[in-house]
Protein backbone atom coordinates (compact mmCIF):
# COMPACT_ATOMS: atom_id res chain seq x y z
CA UNK A 1 0.00 0.00 0.00
CA UNK A 2 1.26 3.79 -1.22
CA UNK A 3 2.53 5.77 1.71
CA UNK A 4 0.89 8.78 -0.58
CA UNK A 5 -2.07 9.85 0.64
CA UNK A 6 -4.00 10.63 -2.57
CA UNK A 7 -7.32 11.89 -2.82
CA UNK A 8 -9.06 13.10 -5.86
CA UNK A 9 -5.78 13.58 -8.74
CA UNK A 10 -5.44 17.07 -9.06
CA UNK A 11 -4.35 18.04 -12.76
CA UNK A 12 -1.53 20.48 -13.46
CA UNK A 13 1.89 18.88 -14.28
CA UNK A 14 5.16 19.33 -12.46
CA UNK A 15 8.24 18.57 -13.44
CA UNK A 16 11.48 18.31 -10.24
CA UNK A 17 14.69 19.33 -9.36
CA UNK A 18 17.14 17.65 -7.42
CA UNK A 19 17.51 19.69 -4.45
CA UNK A 20 13.58 20.17 -4.28
CA UNK A 21 12.84 16.44 -3.61
CA UNK A 22 15.82 16.07 -1.25
CA UNK A 23 14.80 18.83 0.87
CA UNK A 24 11.41 17.71 0.63
CA UNK A 25 12.06 14.48 1.70
CA UNK A 26 14.24 15.98 4.34
CA UNK A 27 11.27 18.17 5.86
CA UNK A 28 8.69 15.15 5.51
CA UNK A 29 6.51 17.02 2.76
CA UNK A 30 6.83 14.85 -0.45
CA UNK A 31 3.56 13.00 0.30
CA UNK A 32 1.71 16.00 -0.53
CA UNK A 33 3.02 16.60 -3.45
CA UNK A 34 0.69 14.59 -5.35
CA UNK A 35 -2.26 16.36 -3.45
CA UNK A 36 -1.49 19.03 -5.80
CA UNK A 37 0.40 18.26 -8.89
CA UNK A 38 -0.77 15.51 -11.39
CA UNK A 39 0.75 11.94 -11.30
CA UNK A 40 3.28 10.76 -12.25
CA UNK A 41 5.55 14.48 -11.72
CA UNK A 42 8.25 14.36 -14.19
CA UNK A 43 11.57 13.86 -13.59
CA UNK A 44 14.74 14.52 -16.28
CA UNK A 45 17.34 11.36 -16.24
CA UNK A 46 19.89 13.57 -15.16
CA UNK A 47 18.45 14.54 -11.93
CA UNK A 48 17.66 11.03 -11.18
CA UNK A 49 21.06 10.22 -11.52
CA UNK A 50 22.22 13.05 -8.98
CA UNK A 51 19.83 12.04 -6.41
CA UNK A 52 21.60 8.74 -6.59
CA UNK A 53 24.99 10.02 -6.75
CA UNK A 54 26.01 8.57 -3.62
CA UNK A 55 25.05 4.80 -3.32
CA UNK A 56 23.66 4.41 0.08
CA UNK A 57 20.41 4.30 1.99
CA UNK A 58 19.35 8.07 2.04
CA UNK A 59 15.67 8.68 2.51
CA UNK A 60 15.40 10.56 -0.69
CA UNK A 61 17.04 7.65 -2.86
CA UNK A 62 14.57 5.11 -0.86
CA UNK A 63 11.42 7.37 -1.41
CA UNK A 64 12.17 8.37 -4.50
CA UNK A 65 12.65 4.53 -5.66
CA UNK A 66 9.10 4.03 -4.29
CA UNK A 67 7.19 6.69 -5.77
CA UNK A 68 8.82 5.44 -9.15
CA UNK A 69 7.71 2.22 -8.60
CA UNK A 70 4.62 3.30 -7.43
CA UNK A 71 4.24 5.47 -10.56
CA UNK A 72 4.06 8.78 -8.89
CA UNK A 73 7.08 10.14 -10.74
CA UNK A 74 8.52 8.90 -14.26
CA UNK A 75 11.58 9.79 -16.01
CA UNK A 76 11.31 12.41 -18.99
CA UNK A 77 13.36 14.35 -21.10
CA UNK A 78 13.24 17.28 -22.71
CA UNK A 79 13.54 17.53 -26.65
CA UNK A 80 15.13 20.95 -27.06
CA UNK A 81 17.46 22.42 -24.31
CA UNK A 82 17.65 25.77 -22.99
CA UNK A 83 21.29 27.08 -22.96
CA UNK A 84 21.13 28.62 -19.63
CA UNK A 85 21.96 26.56 -16.77
CA UNK A 86 23.88 23.33 -16.23
CA UNK A 87 22.93 19.83 -15.46
CA UNK A 88 19.27 19.50 -13.71
CA UNK A 89 18.67 23.20 -13.57
CA UNK A 90 18.56 23.11 -18.01
CA UNK A 91 16.65 20.15 -18.05
CA UNK A 92 14.31 20.98 -15.73
CA UNK A 93 13.16 24.07 -17.01
CA UNK A 94 13.53 22.81 -20.55
CA UNK A 95 10.97 19.99 -19.50
CA UNK A 96 8.61 22.75 -17.98
CA UNK A 97 8.59 24.97 -21.06
CA UNK A 98 7.71 21.84 -23.05
CA UNK A 99 5.20 20.81 -21.81
CA UNK A 100 3.71 23.46 -19.83
CA UNK A 101 4.36 22.40 -16.27
CA UNK A 102 5.19 24.17 -12.74
CA UNK A 103 9.24 23.32 -12.78
CA UNK A 104 9.62 22.66 -8.81
CA UNK A 105 13.27 24.04 -8.10
CA UNK A 106 14.54 25.07 -5.30
CA UNK A 107 18.10 27.06 -6.70
CA UNK A 108 17.45 30.52 -5.92
CA UNK A 109 19.08 31.80 -9.16
CA UNK A 110 17.40 29.20 -11.58
CA UNK A 111 14.52 29.53 -10.36
CA UNK A 112 14.32 33.72 -9.95
CA UNK A 113 15.00 33.12 -14.11
CA UNK A 114 12.34 30.51 -15.11
CA UNK A 115 9.67 32.77 -13.09
CA UNK A 116 10.86 36.34 -14.45
CA UNK A 117 12.67 35.47 -17.81
CA UNK A 118 10.83 32.19 -19.19
CA UNK A 119 7.63 32.81 -17.43
CA UNK A 120 7.12 29.59 -16.17
CA UNK A 121 5.38 28.90 -12.17
CA UNK A 122 8.30 27.95 -10.06
CA UNK A 123 7.80 26.53 -6.74
CA UNK A 124 10.58 26.31 -4.07
CA UNK A 125 10.34 24.25 -0.79
CA UNK A 126 9.66 27.09 1.73
CA UNK A 127 6.66 28.20 -1.33
CA UNK A 128 5.56 24.95 -1.05
CA UNK A 129 5.25 24.66 2.61
CA UNK A 130 3.64 27.93 3.32
CA UNK A 131 1.06 27.16 -0.16
CA UNK A 132 0.16 23.50 1.74
CA UNK A 133 -0.69 25.41 5.21
CA UNK A 134 -2.66 28.18 3.16
CA UNK A 135 -4.46 25.48 1.46
CA UNK A 136 -4.96 24.31 4.90
CA UNK A 137 -3.58 20.12 3.41
CA UNK A 138 -1.00 20.68 6.39
CA UNK A 139 -1.58 21.95 9.79
CA UNK A 140 0.57 24.65 11.60
CA UNK A 141 2.35 22.31 13.68
CA UNK A 142 3.67 19.63 10.86
CA UNK A 143 4.47 23.56 8.99
CA UNK A 144 6.68 24.58 12.28
CA UNK A 145 8.09 21.11 12.47
CA UNK A 146 9.18 21.45 8.45
CA UNK A 147 10.13 24.92 9.01
CA UNK A 148 12.25 23.94 11.96
CA UNK A 149 14.08 21.05 10.02
CA UNK A 150 14.68 23.32 6.81
CA UNK A 151 16.31 26.30 9.13
CA UNK A 152 18.74 24.05 11.06
CA UNK A 153 19.65 22.76 7.29
CA UNK A 154 20.44 26.09 6.18
CA UNK A 155 21.39 24.87 2.17
CA UNK A 156 18.01 27.16 1.34
CA UNK A 157 17.61 31.14 0.66
CA UNK A 158 17.57 33.44 3.56
CA UNK A 159 15.00 35.75 2.25
CA UNK A 160 12.87 32.64 1.81
CA UNK A 161 13.12 31.76 5.22
CA UNK A 162 12.54 34.97 6.84
CA UNK A 163 8.98 35.05 3.97
CA UNK A 164 8.07 31.49 5.41
CA UNK A 165 8.75 32.52 9.27
CA UNK A 166 6.47 35.99 8.54
CA UNK A 167 4.09 33.79 6.86
CA UNK A 168 3.90 31.06 9.67
CA UNK A 169 3.87 33.90 12.64
CA UNK A 170 0.82 35.53 10.79
CA UNK A 171 -1.16 32.30 10.91
CA UNK A 172 -0.62 32.14 14.33
CA UNK A 173 2.46 29.60 14.25
CA UNK A 174 5.82 29.78 16.52
CA UNK A 175 7.97 29.00 13.92
CA UNK B 1 53.14 30.55 -7.92
CA UNK B 2 56.45 28.85 -6.74
CA UNK B 3 55.17 25.34 -6.29
CA UNK B 4 56.17 22.98 -3.55
CA UNK B 5 59.05 21.34 -4.16
CA UNK B 6 57.97 17.71 -2.49
CA UNK B 7 54.85 17.92 -4.75
CA UNK B 8 55.58 16.62 -8.20
CA UNK B 9 52.44 18.75 -9.86
CA UNK B 10 52.58 19.12 -13.26
CA UNK B 11 51.66 22.43 -15.12
CA UNK B 12 48.09 21.05 -15.64
CA UNK B 13 48.07 20.30 -12.07
CA UNK B 14 49.59 24.09 -10.63
CA UNK B 15 47.27 25.66 -13.18
CA UNK B 16 44.34 23.86 -11.35
CA UNK B 17 45.99 24.87 -8.22
CA UNK B 18 45.67 28.41 -9.28
CA UNK B 19 42.23 28.48 -10.21
CA UNK B 20 41.27 26.88 -6.92
CA UNK B 21 43.15 29.19 -4.79
CA UNK B 22 41.12 31.91 -7.05
CA UNK B 23 37.79 29.96 -5.90
CA UNK B 24 38.46 29.29 -2.70
CA UNK B 25 40.26 32.41 -1.26
CA UNK B 26 42.61 30.35 0.54
CA UNK B 27 46.37 31.06 0.60
CA UNK B 28 48.71 29.18 -1.53
CA UNK B 29 50.60 26.94 1.56
CA UNK B 30 46.46 26.39 3.19
CA UNK B 31 45.64 25.26 -0.68
CA UNK B 32 48.93 23.15 -0.34
CA UNK B 33 48.48 21.34 2.23
CA UNK B 34 44.78 20.55 1.87
CA UNK B 35 45.76 19.33 -1.59
CA UNK B 36 48.47 17.00 0.26
CA UNK B 37 45.73 15.97 2.49
CA UNK B 38 42.95 15.44 0.31
CA UNK B 39 44.12 15.35 -2.85
CA UNK B 40 42.76 17.51 -5.99
CA UNK B 41 39.23 16.74 -5.98
CA UNK B 42 38.57 17.77 -2.37
CA UNK B 43 40.40 20.86 -2.77
CA UNK B 44 37.94 21.19 -6.11
CA UNK B 45 34.81 20.40 -3.61
CA UNK B 46 36.01 22.86 -1.31
CA UNK B 47 36.10 25.15 -4.11
CA UNK B 48 32.50 24.41 -4.97
CA UNK B 49 31.13 25.21 -2.06
CA UNK B 50 33.21 28.12 -1.52
CA UNK B 51 31.19 29.39 -4.89
CA UNK B 52 27.89 28.42 -3.38
CA UNK B 53 28.41 30.66 -0.31
CA UNK B 54 29.98 33.53 -1.93
CA UNK B 55 28.87 33.73 -5.85
CA UNK B 56 25.11 34.25 -7.37
CA UNK B 57 25.49 30.76 -9.04
CA UNK B 58 23.07 27.89 -9.74
CA UNK B 59 24.82 24.47 -8.13
CA UNK B 60 24.74 23.30 -12.00
CA UNK B 61 26.75 25.83 -12.86
CA UNK B 62 29.13 25.14 -9.77
CA UNK B 63 28.96 22.03 -11.08
CA UNK B 64 30.17 22.52 -14.55
CA UNK B 65 33.07 24.99 -13.34
CA UNK B 66 34.47 22.59 -10.65
CA UNK B 67 33.98 19.30 -11.98
CA UNK B 68 31.95 18.31 -9.23
CA UNK B 69 28.96 16.35 -10.16
CA UNK B 70 25.55 18.09 -8.62
CA UNK B 71 24.58 15.60 -7.08
CA UNK B 72 27.63 15.23 -4.57
CA UNK B 73 27.51 19.11 -4.73
CA UNK B 74 23.69 18.90 -3.62
CA UNK B 75 24.28 16.04 -0.37
CA UNK B 76 27.35 18.05 0.80
CA UNK B 77 25.75 21.28 0.84
CA UNK B 78 23.16 19.48 2.81
CA UNK B 79 25.56 17.53 5.48
CA UNK B 80 27.48 20.01 5.72
CA UNK B 81 24.21 22.75 6.49
CA UNK B 82 26.04 25.30 4.13
CA UNK B 83 24.02 28.55 3.76
CA UNK B 84 23.82 29.56 -0.09
CA UNK B 85 25.55 33.05 -1.52
CA UNK B 86 22.57 35.67 -0.62
CA UNK B 87 22.22 38.76 -3.37
CA UNK B 88 22.39 42.43 -1.66
CA UNK B 89 21.19 43.57 -4.91
CA UNK B 90 17.84 41.32 -4.18
CA UNK B 91 15.02 43.81 -3.19
CA UNK B 92 13.56 41.94 -0.49
CA UNK B 93 10.24 43.58 -0.17
CA UNK B 94 9.46 42.97 -3.99
CA UNK B 95 10.88 39.56 -3.34
CA UNK B 96 8.42 38.72 -0.82
CA UNK B 97 5.55 40.70 -2.52
CA UNK B 98 6.42 38.26 -5.58
CA UNK B 99 6.10 35.59 -2.99
CA UNK B 100 2.87 36.89 -1.56
CA UNK B 101 1.03 37.24 -4.64
CA UNK B 102 2.27 34.24 -6.10
CA UNK B 103 1.16 32.15 -3.14
CA UNK B 104 -2.65 33.75 -3.40
CA UNK B 105 -3.13 32.70 -7.14
CA UNK B 106 -1.32 28.96 -6.18
CA UNK B 107 -3.90 28.40 -3.18
CA UNK B 108 -6.85 29.78 -5.08
CA UNK B 109 -6.20 27.87 -8.38
CA UNK B 110 -5.45 23.95 -5.95
CA UNK B 111 -8.71 24.99 -4.15
CA UNK B 112 -10.29 25.41 -7.74
CA UNK B 113 -9.27 22.15 -8.70
CA UNK B 114 -9.71 20.24 -5.93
Amino acid sequence: MSVYPISSPPSPQAVMDTSFWSLCCYCGLEPYLWKVWARPIWVPTVVKNQIFYHAGDYPDQQAFQQAEHEGLLAIRDPQIRITQFRSGEREVLSLAQEVSATALIDDFSAHRYAGTILGLDTVGVLEFLVSLLEAEIITLAQAESAYHQLVQLRATNQGWLKWAYNQIKQRGGNP
Amino acid sequence: MATHPQLPLTPEEVAELHRLIAWTGLEEPEALHKLVEAGLAALRLEAALHLYATAPLSTGEIAEQTGIPRGQLIRTIQERRVAPYEDPTIDQPALYRDLDERLKRRVARWKGQA
